[in-house]
Order: structure tokens, then sequence, then C-alpha cells
């Protein structure tokens, strides 16, 4: 079944077929929270809460648009909130810290790279960028689809997902890694 | 060579992501020394986290579930909710009518100052016809009522 027959049957009740929709779509919102939110714990919560607003938004989707966008477009928006609740947090929390925080290094890069070692990575690229890489590299968006779900021009997605891949290559030469 | 140079100096110093888009399209993206610059698909795939490195996910449909549950339930709560403000907005006004007619009631009937126990006052002065005058001060025996009286002083 296509996503638009599954989500016709959600809107005419049936919720089961909406568990389809959440196996189809949970480990790439996943890997999109996480190369985000850089934390796996926060991920798991902005997908959780991504699928529920889907479902409870089902009626506002415009069937011309496409799912994918609609649904990445979200879970792109409910990281930033999380993004931005943990950033006030750390605000406070850097209040009361005492010792400095670590400073940012490029973790020993080796062509098979760990988890760990991608959240150390992208935490040198921005929240756009790292969507925009996830959407081109893995999706094989455009930069006109990819404008679609950060809501931009596809002229500054193109200027995002450029800087990220000419930001990559940099890391990746300073470390000489050849992949 | 040199255009490329050219392009990479203003795409760091331009302002604008038309212009920087502009030159990306125009140049770069035409430009195999300008393409070897920026990470290819494959380089881009082993540094982002993968949907296979997240396969272990927990069991997300149960919550997913239950808060879609909780959303279609939300309305009912939230009507609730509401119901249950106005019932305490109106008894709170009822509650202020029905101290204030008390207040004027037992005011009117002059017990309200007996409320508090024994009933004092103070005469300062007293003139009658712009002269010093006597105050008297009466009460009846058995009787909560108090006369004051004032009596020109010869």
């Amino acid at each position: 079944m296509t996503d638009e027959e599954l989500l016709r049957s959600c809107l005419r009740g049936d919720v089961d077929e909406y568990h389809k929709i959440v196996e189809r779509y949970r480990t790439k919102a996943l890997a999109i929270a996480m190369n985000i939110l850089g934390n796996r714990e926060d991920a798991e919560d902005a997908s959780q809460d991504t699928f529920i607003q889907v479902y409870k938004n089902l009626e506002r989707f415009d069937f011309q648009r496409s799912f994918p966008n609609w649904f990445y477009s979200i879970l792109y928006k409910r990281c930033l909130d999380r993004l931005r609740k943990r950033r006030r947090f750390s605000h406070f929390y850097q209040k009361f810290k005492t010792e400095p925080s670590q400073s940012l290094s490029v973790p020993h890069a080796s062509p098979k790279f760990s988890l760990l070692d991608k959240q150390e990575l992208l935490k040198f690229l921005k929240s756009k960028e790292r969507i925009s890489l996830f959407l081109w590299a893995n999706e094989g968006y455009t930069s006109h689809e990819i404008a679609d779900v950060l809501k931009c021009s596809p002229s500054t997605a193109r200027v995002h997902l450029f800087k990220a891949r000419k930001k990559i290559k940099t890391l990746l030469e300073s470390k000489n890694v050849a992949l | 060579m040199l255009r490329c140079k050219t392009v990479i100096v203003l795409l760091s110093i331009l302002p604008f992501k038309f212009w920087q888009s502009f030159l990306i399209r125009s140049h770069v993206q035409k430009c195999e020394r300008c393409m070897s610059r920026v990470a290819n698909r494959d380089e881009v795939k082993a540094l982002i986290v993968q949907p296979d490195d997240v396969a272990d996910f927990r069991k997300l449909w149960p919550a997913v579930k239950s808060g879609i549950v909780e959303k279609k339930t939300g309305r009912k709560t939230r009507a609730s909710f509401h119901r249950r403000w106005a019932f305490a907005a109106v008894f709170f006004v009822v509650a202020c009518l029905a101290g204030v007619l008390v207040i004027n009631f037992l005011s009117k009937n002059g017990t309200l100052l007996d409320q508090e126990g024994e009933a004092r006052f103070r005469i300062n002065s007293i003139r009658v016809g712009d002269e010093p005058a006597t105050p008297f001060v009466y009460q009846p025996k058995d009787s909560d009522m108090i006369l004051v009286w004032a009596e020109k002083s010869l």
C-alpha cells in the first residue's frame, strides 16, 4: 500500500493503518533526529512527538504534496523545538557549572565511523546543514525538495547543502581520511 | 583555475544566499575541480547517522498509539476543564453577591458593630451653635441602646 492509501485509511478512522506508516518511517525519523539533535534520548522523543503530531494534523495534509516532505518538515520543527529547550536548559545549567566545558575536537577518524564519532563530527554543522545532508545523501533530494522541507527558497537550500558538503570535506581532509 | 579561486572568494564574501546559489549553480556544480573540494554522497553517508545505526529503536508504536488516543480524548478533557472553570467563576460571583447582601443587611440593622464586642466611642469636643457644649451619654438598663445628647454650657 502506498503512503497515500494508508493515510486515507487513517482519515477514515483506522488507527492501526497508521502503525504501518510509523513502521515505514520510524528509523528514518530517528536517524534524522539523531543527526540534528546528536542525542538518542531526545531523538526518540522528537520522533514520537512528530508521529503524534502528524496523526493529529492529518486532516490538514494536502494530498497534492509529498507526504515524506511534510513529515520531515514537521520532524525538523520538533527537533528545533527540542534544541531550543535544551539550549535554554544548558544556559541555566552553565550558571551552576564550575568546570570549563570541553572543547570540540574531531574524533579519531577512521573510514568506518562509529555512532559516537558521527555525533561528534556533526557538531561542526548547523541543524539546517545536517538535515540537508541527510535528505540529499540518503533520500536523493534535490535543493527544491530540501527547500520544501526547510520552508526556505531553493537557493538557500542549495547554499546550506554546499556549505555542509564543504565542511565535511574539510573535516575529512584535516584527518587525511580517504573513504 | 583562476575562475575557481575567484568563485571561492566570492562565495565566502557575498552576503546573499541568492548570489551564492547562483555561483554554485553556474560554476561549482559544473566544475570538476570545485566539486572535488566538496564531499560526495558516499563520504557524506559515511559521516551522518544512518537508519541502520538506529535500528534497535525502542517500541515506538505503543507510545504513539497512546498519544493518539490521548489527543482524541483531549477535546473532551478540555471541555470538562472549561466547564469546571465556569462553575468556579459562577460560584465566586454568587459568593461575592451573597457576602455584599449580608454585610448590607447587618449594617442596616446595626448589629454589625456589636458583633465585635463592646461598642466603644469617644467624644473629643462637642459644640452647639458654635458654643462649647457638654455631652451626655446615656445607656438604659438592660438595653444595648446608647443615647448621646449635648447641652449648652452656661
